[in-house]
C-alpha cells in the first residue's frame, strides 16, 4: 500500500515537473542537487540541501517553503559562532540577480518538520518555493546516504576562498 | 585639522582591530594538540545499551568524543558520517587496536535516551552513544573543556534547539584529553593528524 502511494507521489511529482518545465521555459529561478541525508527512523525531523540559483535581474524573496511529504518545513541556519553551534530559522530569504545560494550542511538548511512516509534512500518527493508575489518553484528533492557529498563541497569552496 | 586627525586615529583603530580579529582566526586551527594532557575526572554515563561507561572505560582506546543530540538534524549526522570516513582513511595506515572509538555525547538525555540505540545503529554498529543525568553529563563535559545548553523557550518547550561546542576531543589510552579536532573534519587531513599523533609524531600539515 506504501508503495503504491509513494509511487503516486513520485508519478504526481513528475507530472508537476513536467509542467514547469513546459510552462516556465525561461525559468529563471533553478534549484539543482536537491537531496536530503537519510536519517535514522527515530528522528522526526529532516535537512534538506540545494543549490538555487537566481537567474533574473530583480532580487527573489522566499517567503515559505512547503512539501507533501513533510508537515511543515522552514528555512534555518546553522550558526558557528565562537566554537558553539546553533540554529535559527530565517522568515523569509532573499537572493539577489544573478546571485547562486547553496542550502548545505553547517549554513542554511531546510529543516522539514515530520516526514508523512517513512523515506528510503533513493526516495524523491516534491518541494516548493512560495516566492514574495504568490509563485511557487517546484523542484524534486532525492533522499541520499549521508556521505562525503557535503565534505567535498566544502572543502572546494575552502579552495575557491584563497583564490 | 582635527577631524583629519580623527579619521586618521580612526583608520589606525580600524587597522589595529582588523589585525587583532585576524590573529584571533589564525588561532583556530582545524586541528590543537594540547600542551599538555587534559585529565578526564572520573563521571558515570550509560551507554546506548544501559551499560555504566565511567572513565575506565575510556582507557586502553584512542577515543574521538562528539558532543550532539538526536534531533539535530544538520550538523549531527554529517559530522557522525565524516567521523566514519576519518575512521576508514586511518584502517589503511593503522592496525585495528589503535583506530579511535567514536563516542557520541548526547546532552539532551529527555529525548536522547530513549532513541539513542536505534539512532548509532543507522549510523554505524561501533558507535558508542553516551548520555545519563544531567549533572554526570556535565562532568565530562567539563572535563573536555566544551559547552552546551538547552535552549528552551519556555520550561515545557518540546522543540528546543541545543546550542553545543563543536569540536571533537581526542582520548589517549590513558583516559587524557590531548587534542582538539575542529570542523569542517575533512577525512583525509583529519585522518593524517590522528594518524601523526598516535604514532606520536609531530602534525605538520
Amino acid at each position: 500500500m506504501i508503495r503504491i502511494i509513494s509511487l503516486g507521489v513520485l508519478v504526481a511529482a513528475l507530472l508537476i515537473n513536467m509542467y514547469l518545465s513546459a510552462g516556465v521555459s525561461d525559468n529563471q529561478i533553478q534549484v539543482v542537487n536537491a537531496w536530503s541525508p537519510a536519517a535514522p527512523p527515530t528522528m522526526a525531523m529532516h535537512a534538506g540541501y540545494l543549490s538555487l540559483q537566481n537567474h533574473s535581474s530583480e532580487t527573489i524573496e522566499l517567503v515559505a517553503v512547503s512539501s507533501p511529504a513533510y508537515k511543515s518545513i522552514e528555512i534555518h541556519e546553522s550558526l558557528l559562532v565562537d566554537g558553539v553551534l546553533s540554529m535559527r530559522m530565517l522568515r523569509g530569504l532573499s537572493v539577489e540577480p544573478r546571485k547562486k545560494i547553496q542550502f548545505k550542511s553547517g549554513g542554511l538548511h531546510l529543516m522539514m518538520h515530520q516526514p508523512l512516509a517513512v523515506r528510503q534512500v533513493g526516495d524523491s518527493f516534491p518541494v516548493s518555493f512560495k516566492l514574495a508575489d504568490g509563485a511557487l518553484i517546484e523542484f524534486l528533492m532525492q533522499v541520499s546516504s549521508t556521505g562525503l557529498v557535503d565534505t567535498e563541497a566544502s572543502s572546494t569552496d575552502m579552495h575557491h576562498h584563497h583564490h | 585639522m582635527l577631524p583629519v586627525r580623527n579619521s586618521f586615529l580612526v583608520a589606525l583603530i580600524v587597522a589595529a582591530q582588523c589585525l587583532l580579529v585576524s590573529q584571533t582566526h589564525s588561532a583556530t586551527e582545524d586541528y590543537v594538540t594540547l600542551k599538555t594532557p587534559n585529565e578526564i575526572k572520573p563521571f558515570l554515563l550509560s551507554d546506548q545499551y544501559n551499560q555504566a561507561f565511567g572513565l575506565e572505560r575510556l582507557k586502553n582506546h584512542w577515543s574521538l568524543v562528539f558532543i550532539g543530540f538526536t534531533t539535530c538534524p544538520d550538523v549531527c549526522p554529517v559530522t557522525l558520517a565524516n567521523l566514519e570516513a576519518v575512521r576508514a582513511e586511518m584502517g589503511l595506515r593503522l592496525s585495528p587496536g589503535k583506530i579511535p572509538r567514536i563516542l557520541f555525547l548526547a546532552v539532551d538525555p529527555d529525548r536522547d535516551t530513549p532513541v539513542l540505540k536505534e539512532y548509532l545503529a543507522y549510523f554505524h554498529p561501533e558507535y558508542i552513544g553516551l548520555t545519563g543525568e544531567v549533572n554526570q553529563i556535565d562532568k565530562l563535559i567539563n572535563s573536555l573543556n566544551a559547552f552546551y545548553r538547552l535552549d528552551k523557550k519556555t520550561p515545557d518547550d518540546s522543540d528546543y534547539d541545543v546550542l553545543h561546542t563543536a569540536f571533537v576531543s581526542v582520548i589517549n589510552p590513558e583516559g587524557e584529553m590531548v587534542a582538539k579536532l575542529n570542523p569542517p573534519f575533512h577525512p583525509h587531513k583529519t585522518g593524517n593528524f590522528l594518524i601523526q599523533l598516535i604514532r606520536g609524531l609531530k602534525f605538520d600539515d
